[in-house]
């Protein structure tokens, strides 16, 4: 393959995705995975195009409340103002560039630059400047820079570099009714815990969104974790976990989801008294939502809203999961966990044990994962020998299952799309039933009497 | 070489304050240029002037002037129209609430807490203030300006600490609630002891720091000047006395 057409005119993109739909066949070409130029122009063409994930409304609960959080490879202060409005700043003095805020977080009205004392408020406006009489009377005091746009969907809060992004509900098109899923969790508004999971991996951060609503890989990659619930005493029925789909959310969004009752399927079993709680938050959900809406809050969910938000909901937690390329064969990767805060402590036990045994970075299941992904890509290096990695599973079936590649060839279709200017169609599959399908209704919540 | 530096001291000034149909003694230091903000002081020693010549010019090296008064002996009301007193006192000084740190020790600690109910203030301490009374004041009043308080692990309520810091939790601004391990109600006056040592020389740190991220900062008259050119498009006049 060459990158320099005939006659020496501009040079031609290498095909990076081979999207064959005669054959049909989805192939990626492992470069993808090893080149420096591919990241540069996922910088340029994604990160400082699209909507990006910063953080969660609930992570700074009270006024003046900030974190310091990378998006796009830039640094960013990600605060709430003295007024109670979320803030999203660049972490970069106007005067000479040190960081303002070099801490990971806390609380501060005024930040105050260590090189040479300037101060700034979480508004973001230049309120001192040490020896100012030398700047004269007419100078004009430089604020925080701050991203394009800033906005946020139930909670889920997102910055855009681009100036000409599209509205935020345009972008997140059907994904938008997957975060509506997790957030009608809890009648007063689903919180991220506080504390984070950070690692790293040592692998391209693409192979990270593919594994992320992998449902090929999860008998097979996790069989010590599935070994460990089987252990504990819970009868795991294997067919269930092939009761799900792939769907495709548009603008590259995409998710595996589960039938009703499968996000419960795994992990260690729960007490009764957590289980009588559980079924009683979710009868009220029945009444208020209606029974086809909360039949799917009630199946598992692995979502990516392109290109590395991830939220999944499985094994009774919710992990929000944000991924950061560094470098082509490196990533890093924080983690969160959203949960209904008013959930009693025995269940919010169980889930926390839960959330920890299979996503923490130390548990039975994220270990094999990155595992997985380093392996892939240290073989990589031969990817002259070997181009092609194939995403292929389920491109002729009817529907696609959560354990197809449909989730996979979605976000690559769409990162070929704005990376390297190729259009591809999307994939015909037949809609999904209609348990995939209910409605949120908005009903009276039934009054109900105690006994 | 020698490199110790002893700063020079300045002694407060003494003067009498009327507050709430009552005399209060008085002590200040007052700065010149442009000062980063004001502390008011609440201590428990009869005298100011002897009580709080240390933190004041502790302050001062960071750029607070400060004016302090005793609440030894004063009934909750009495230091709540003490402080009002010393407030008003201060804007006097061309200083508003947002401007101010009201640093407390014990029941000056309560009050300090007391005063962050209209949520006016930059910021608020209480260094060893009664938990019981903390209790009361945040079921009461939810605190509005941010307050931070200090305890010994060995003082008589410390027990209440995980109650009043979950109720803190809930107020609307936020607050911090500290508990030094191993040391009484006196650790911030330090002593030989390793863990009071610690204690009143970390206290003191938070106190300096909790202050400087929330004491709204004075304008110069340059960033005053400014501040009207944002609002009027139009050309402003020279301010009277800004230096050019
Ligand atoms: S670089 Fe921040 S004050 Fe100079
Ligand atoms: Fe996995």
């Amino acid at each position: 393959m060459t990158d320099t057409l005939p006659g020496g005119s501009a040079p031609a993109r290498p095909q990076y995705v081979d999207d064959d739909r005669d054959a049909p066949r989805f192939r990626v070409n492992r470069r993808a995975m090893v080149d420096d130029d591919v990241l540069a122009r996922e910088r340029d063409r994604i990160f400082d195009k699209v909507w990006l994930y910063i953080g969660h409304e609930t992570e700074l609960a009270k006024p003046n409340d900030f974190k310091t959080r990378t998006v796009a490879g830039r640094p960013l202060i990600f605060a709430r103002d003295k007024a109670g409005q979320i803030q999203v700043w660049v972490n970069s003095c106007p005067h000479r560039g040190a960081m303002i805020c070099r801490e990971k977080e806390g609380n501060a009205r005024f930040m105050t630059c260590f090189y040479h004392g300037w101060s700034f408020n979480t508004s973001g406006k230049l309120v001192s400047v040490p020896g100012d009489t030398s700047y004269g009377r007419d100078f004009e005091r430089p604020g925080l820079a701050a991203p394009a746009h800033v906005d946020s969907y139930r909670g889920f809060v997102f910055v855009s570099f681009n100036p000409d992004v599209e509205d935020l509900v345009d972008y997140l098109a059907e994904a938008a009714e997957f975060l509506d899923l997790v957030c009608d969790q809890s009648e007063s508004g689903m919180r991220v815990l506080e504390g984070t999971h950070e690692y790293s991996v040592k692998a391209n951060w693409k192979l990270l969104v593919e594994n992320s609503y992998d449902g090929y890989h999860a008998v097979s990659t996790h069989q010590r974790y599935f070994e460990m619930v089987a252990a504990s005493g819970v009868e795991l029925d294997a067919t269930r976990l092939g009761d799900s789909i792939g769907v495709d959310l548009g603008n590259g969004h995409a998710a595996s989801v589960g039938g009703p009752g499968t996000g419960g399927l795994f992990g260690r079993p729960l007490s009764e008294a957590a289980i009588a709680e559980k079924e009683a938050r979710f009868a009220s959900f029945r009444t208020r939502f209606g029974e086809a809406w909360v039949d799917r809050m009630t199946g598992a969910r692995n979502l990516v809203i392109f290109p590395n938000l991830v939220v999944i909901d499985l094994v009774m937690g919710v992990v929000i999961r944000k991924i950061d390329p560094v470098r082509p064969d490196y990533m890093e990767v924080t983690a969160w966990e959203l949960v209904p805060p008013e959930e009693g402590d025995e269940l919010k036990r169980q889930r926390l044990d839960n959330f920890l045994t299979f996503w923490g970075p130390g548990g039975l299941a994220s270990p094999d994962d990155v595992e997985a992904l380093e392996t892939c890509q240290r073989s990589f290096a031969a990817h002259r020998e070997l181009s092609w990695s194939d995403v292929s599973r389920g491109m002729s079936s009817p529907v696609a299952l959560g354990s197809d590649e449909l989730q996979m060839r979605t976000w690559w279709r769409r990162w070929d799309a704005l990376v390297n200017d190729v259009e591809h169609a999307d994939e015909p599959h037949d809609p999904p039933s209609e348990r995939f399908r209910g409605r949120r209704l908005e009903l009276e919540p039934v009054e109900t009497t105690s006994s | 070489m020698d490199l110790d530096v002893t700063l020079p001291r300045i002694e407060p000034a003494p003067a009498v304050l009327a507050a709430g149909g009552r005399e209060h003694a008085t002590a200040s230091i007052r700065l010149g240029g442009v000062p980063r903000g004001v502390a008011v002081l609440l201590v428990e020693d009869h005298d100011p002037v002897r009580g709080a010549s240390e933190p004041m010019n502790a302050l001062v090296e960071h750029g607070f002037e400060s004016l302090a008064a005793s609440v030894a002996g004063l009934e909750a009301l009495a230091c709540d129209r003490l402080v009002a007193g010393l407030l008003e006192e201060v804007t006097t000084w061309d200083w508003s609430p947002e401007q101010v740190g009201l640093v407390g020790w014990g029941r000056g600690g309560t009050a300090a807490l007391h005063r962050c109910a209209t949520g006016d203030l930059g910021a608020a301490v209480g260094i060893s203030p009664a938990l019981a009374d903390v209790r009361e004041i945040a079921c009461a009043d939810a605190p509005r300006s941010p307050w931070l308080g200090m305890v010994g692990e060995l003082a008589p309520d410390t027990g209440l600490a995980e109650e009043v810091g979950s109720l803190l939790d809930g107020a609307p601004a936020f607050t911090q609630l500290v508990v030094y391990p191993g040391v009484g109600p006196d650790f911030h006056r330090d002593a030989a002891p390793a863990l009071v040592h610690a204690a009143a020389f970390d206290c003191w740190q938070r106190v300096v720091e909790w202050l400087n991220v929330r004491v709204s900062p004075r304008p110069t008259p340059y960033a005053e000047l400014w501040e009207l050119r944002q609002h009027h498009s139009s050309d402003v006049p020279t301010p009277e006395g800004t230096p050019r």
